[in-house]
């Protein structure tokens, strides 16, 4: 446990004394703010518009059933949001391994007599936690901006716990890609494409059986973020993000017990 | 060899990937690709797992195989936990309006279905509605998946593909579903649990009881459409499997026989004599009797309510804690949250309110020892009564009169009471908009009023919060954008601003170390 701690401790310095976390938590948090934002505003022009004197007004049922929070804002901003987040993640995962083997203190810290599961917790632990810091951060101003309506607090915080499930689920890739190569550029540029090739498999149905068709969305890490935006919270969408982080968490440690042995 | 087949297995699969996106159809050269990428992507794993033993000393062979192992049991422990936690899922909803949260209502209809019900939604490409419908769909089958409730089996079909359906079920967009239990069929087109709930129960067997509505002294009418009607009400009841029948009591001088209930909406006309003892004889020959009052109106049927213990003075409910209307008296517009313990309340609380457009109230005094006389729905504790107030300043709540006494004054009153040929059951209430179609389907009117009707009617197992249908959803609120505009400029771009300062610094001091 001593080790554990030492080791976020260090990964929590190396990652604060570098300007590319800040400037990742500034992008994400900008964006969203600025999404949000706009969003909200070509929602309340349409429903103004829709709910004017001369249609009805508002207590009239003449707005569009289309126009409203989750499908006019929550669902766009998040499915922009998300998109977004395939970018900024691999930045900040591309270094955690990548790093420590081109500097080959990846060997002084697997001698060290730490084992490779605590190197490994430690790690995922850090950049897990980094990744809910900037969705929290990115949460204050929606929350603040929603919460003046008095509704629908609960339902935004359900589109970001799937935004924050989905950074987790893109840095386990980026994590393992991260252990399986030297380069930082290398890791980032593949787990970009490996993220975005697991975003969504809508490209594959084209050419999939409709059973195949189903499992291949049920391993994509949009259809389980998705119903977040929905403002349905499922055990079972947890359990894809928390098994994404097992299987990566097992790959990575199985690497670098690998790199230990092979030398 | 493992770097240059990496290489190639990366280029053709991402060319062959490449090319059928581009070209919108699997063409056997992105196939090719394909194939020959992901071949030269498993030969390069291969050759690089072959290598590394190759040149492991022989004492590590034995632990290398281990981290293999390993690894395809992380895979293998995911995969199982992904496949437990999808048989055990238990949804939360967290939508404005428990959208993907059934009511007992909807419930119920799915215990009294006779077959298995099958839920076709129709749909075109693209339609965004779809996965809301899907979802809610989706709802009713885990909910037929419950011990005592009918199997729900759910269809998704395209409409393109099926031509012969569009015509046959009169389909006329995408995002409508049929309903069939059986060979019968119920579509509806604009899919919420209310609109599901209505088709479903349609669909259903339930027992039917007879409703007569008084009409021809100026009643609500259950036919009558437009916000000063009550069709609403006459839609909900016959839903709820009551078979409605106009009885023009002003001219008739008995309750027939086959009637389990007699409904009186306002009568703006005072009801002759023999119309009210028609009404007196039913009721103490166990008919049960619900009464929707107004006050400034006075058609005798206060007189017969008054005689089974329902006294209601033409005074109306001053409120503080009333709905503002625009044009309103404040204090004119109770919004009731104190409830009785009673069958018709059921489900109703702090947080399910109802709400009444200028109402009188209830004393209650019993004609009888053995009468069961309840006040079910009360006005705030700070309300009185008062004997004339219209005329009154406009916007300005009215002061009370000297004998005004503050209390919780009764809104909707019930009865139970034995006459010699049965136990007859009686519903009151202070307010006759409550029922209309401009009310009914505001806050929980609607449970109210239907769930008064069948515990009148001794049909206690009926009652339930129903599904919300119609109106406004409550996801079309405006956000007010100046204010949101203020919080983009405070919290919205102050945190940003902080974090650009902070990694600034960093990156300075990185520099200068």
């Amino acid at each position: 446990m001593t080790a554990f701690r030492a080791l976020v401790r260090k990964e929590c310095a190396v990652l604060f004394a570098s300007p590319i976390a800040y400037a990742v938590l500034t992008t994400v948090t900008v964006l969203t703010s600025i999404l949000f934002f706009e969003h909200l505003r070509l929602y309340n022009q349409q429903l103004f518009l829709y709910a004017s004197s001369n249609m009805g007004g508002f207590d009239s049922d003449t707005i569009p059933d289309y126009i409203n929070l989750r499908d006019t804002v929550f669902y766009p901003v998040m499915e922009q949001l998300g998109l977004t987040l395939l970018l900024p993640i691999p930045l900040l995962t591309m270094r955690v391994f990548a790093r420590e083997r081109a500097h080959g203190t990846d060997e002084l810290l697997l001698t060290s007599g730490v084992s490779p599961a605590t190197v490994v917790a430690a790690k995922f632990a850090v950049t897990y936690g980094f990744v809910l810091l900037m969705m929290a951060v990115s949460f204050v101003y929606p929350a603040g901006a929603i919460a003046q309506g008095g509704l629908g607090l609960s339902h935004l915080l359900s589109v970001f716990i799937g935004l924050s499930l989905l950074g987790m689920g893109i840095a386990s890739i980026g994590l393992v890609c991260s252990a399986l190569t030297q380069s930082q550029i290398l890791a980032a540029a593949t787990t970009v494409g490996l993220a975005y090739l697991f975003y969504d498999f809508g490209w594959a149905h084209t050419f999939l059986g409709p059973e195949a068709a189903g499992l291949f969305d049920a391993l994509a890490l949009h259809d389980h973020f998705a119903r977040f935006a929905e403002g349905v919270v499922s055990l079972a969408d947890f359990a894809y993000f928390a098994a994404l982080a097992v299987a990566a968490a097992g790959l990575v440690r199985s690497a670098l017990e690998w790199r230990r042995l092979s030398g | 060899m493992t770097g240059p087949l990496t290489l190639i297995g990366l280029i053709l699969t991402a060319f062959g990937w490449a090319s059928q996106e581009a070209l919108g159809e699997v063409t056997p050269f992105a196939s090719a690709q394909v194939l020959v990428g992901l071949a030269a992507l498993a030969a390069a794993g291969l050759s690089a797992l072959v290598r590394t033993g190759r040149r492991a000393q022989p004492a590590l062979r034995g632990p290398m195989v281990g981290v293999i192992i390993r690894a395809a049991a992380a895979l293998v422990a995911a995969g199982l936990l992904y496949a437990g936690a999808a048989q055990v899922e238990r949804p939360i909803d967290w939508t404005f309006e428990g959208r993907f949260t059934l009511s007992e209502a909807s419930l119920a209809a799915l215990s009294d279905l006779p077959e298995p019900l099958v839920l076709t939604l129709y749909t075109d490409a693209g339609d965004p509605r779809i996965r809301h419908t899907r979802r809610l769909l989706d709802a009713f089958a885990a909910a037929g998946r419950r011990p005592g409730r009918g199997p729900v089996e759910i269809e998704t079909r395209a409409l393109d593909a099926y031509p012969d359906d569009e015509d046959f079920y009169g389909i006329g967009s995408s995002n409508s579903v049929v309903a069939r239990v059986g060979a019968r069929w119920a579509l509806v087109d604009r899919p919420r649990e209310g609109s599901l709930y209505e088709a479903i129960v349609s669909l259903g067997h339930r027992p039917e009881r007879i409703l007569y509505a008084a009409v021809g002294a100026g009643e609500g009418d259950l036919q009558r459409t437009g916000s000063e009607g009550y069709s609403g009400l006459g839609a909900a009841l016959e839903a709820e499997g009551y078979t409605l029948r106009r009885l023009p009591l002003a001219v008739a001088d008995a309750v027939p026989g086959d009637a389990s209930g007699l409904l009186v909406i306002a009568p703006q006309r005072p009801l002759p004599d023999a119309a009210l003892s028609a009404i007196e004889r039913f009721v103490d020959g166990g008919g049960a009797l619900i009464a929707f009052l107004e006050p400034g109106t006075n058609s005798g049927l206060e007189g017969v309510l008054a005689g089974f213990g329902l006294a209601s003075p033409d005074r109306w409910v001053v409120d503080p804690a009333s709905l503002a209307l625009e044009g309103e008296t404040p204090g004119l517009s109770p919004v009731a949250s104190n409830y009785a313990q009673h069958p018709s309340t059921h489900g109703l609380g702090d947080n399910r309110m109802t709400f009444f457009r200028r109402a009188r109230a209830f004393e209650l005094r019993k004609a009888e020892p053995d009468d069961r006389l309840r006040g079910v729905v009360f006005t705030s504790g700070d309300a009185w009564t008062d004997p004339a107030v219209l005329g009154l300043t406009p916007g300005a709540l009215p002061a009370p009169p000297a004998d005004a006494r503050l209390d919780y004054h009764v809104l909707v009153a019930t009865a139970e009471i034995e006459r010699g040929a049965g136990r007859a059951r009686i519903a009151a209430f202070g307010d006759a908009d409550i029922a209309s179609n401009r009310d009914l389907r505001a806050l929980y009117n609607l449970d109210l009023v239907l769930n008064t009707i069948h515990w009148a009617l001794e049909r206690e197992p009926a009652i339930a919060l129903h599904p919300k249908s119609g109106g406004r959803s409550l996801n079309q609120f405006p956000v007010p954008l100046e204010r949101s505009l203020q919080s983009l400029y405070g919290a919205g771009l102050l945190i940003p601003e902080l974090l650009v300062l902070i990694g600034g610094l960093v990156w300075l001091r990185q520099r200068n170390a």
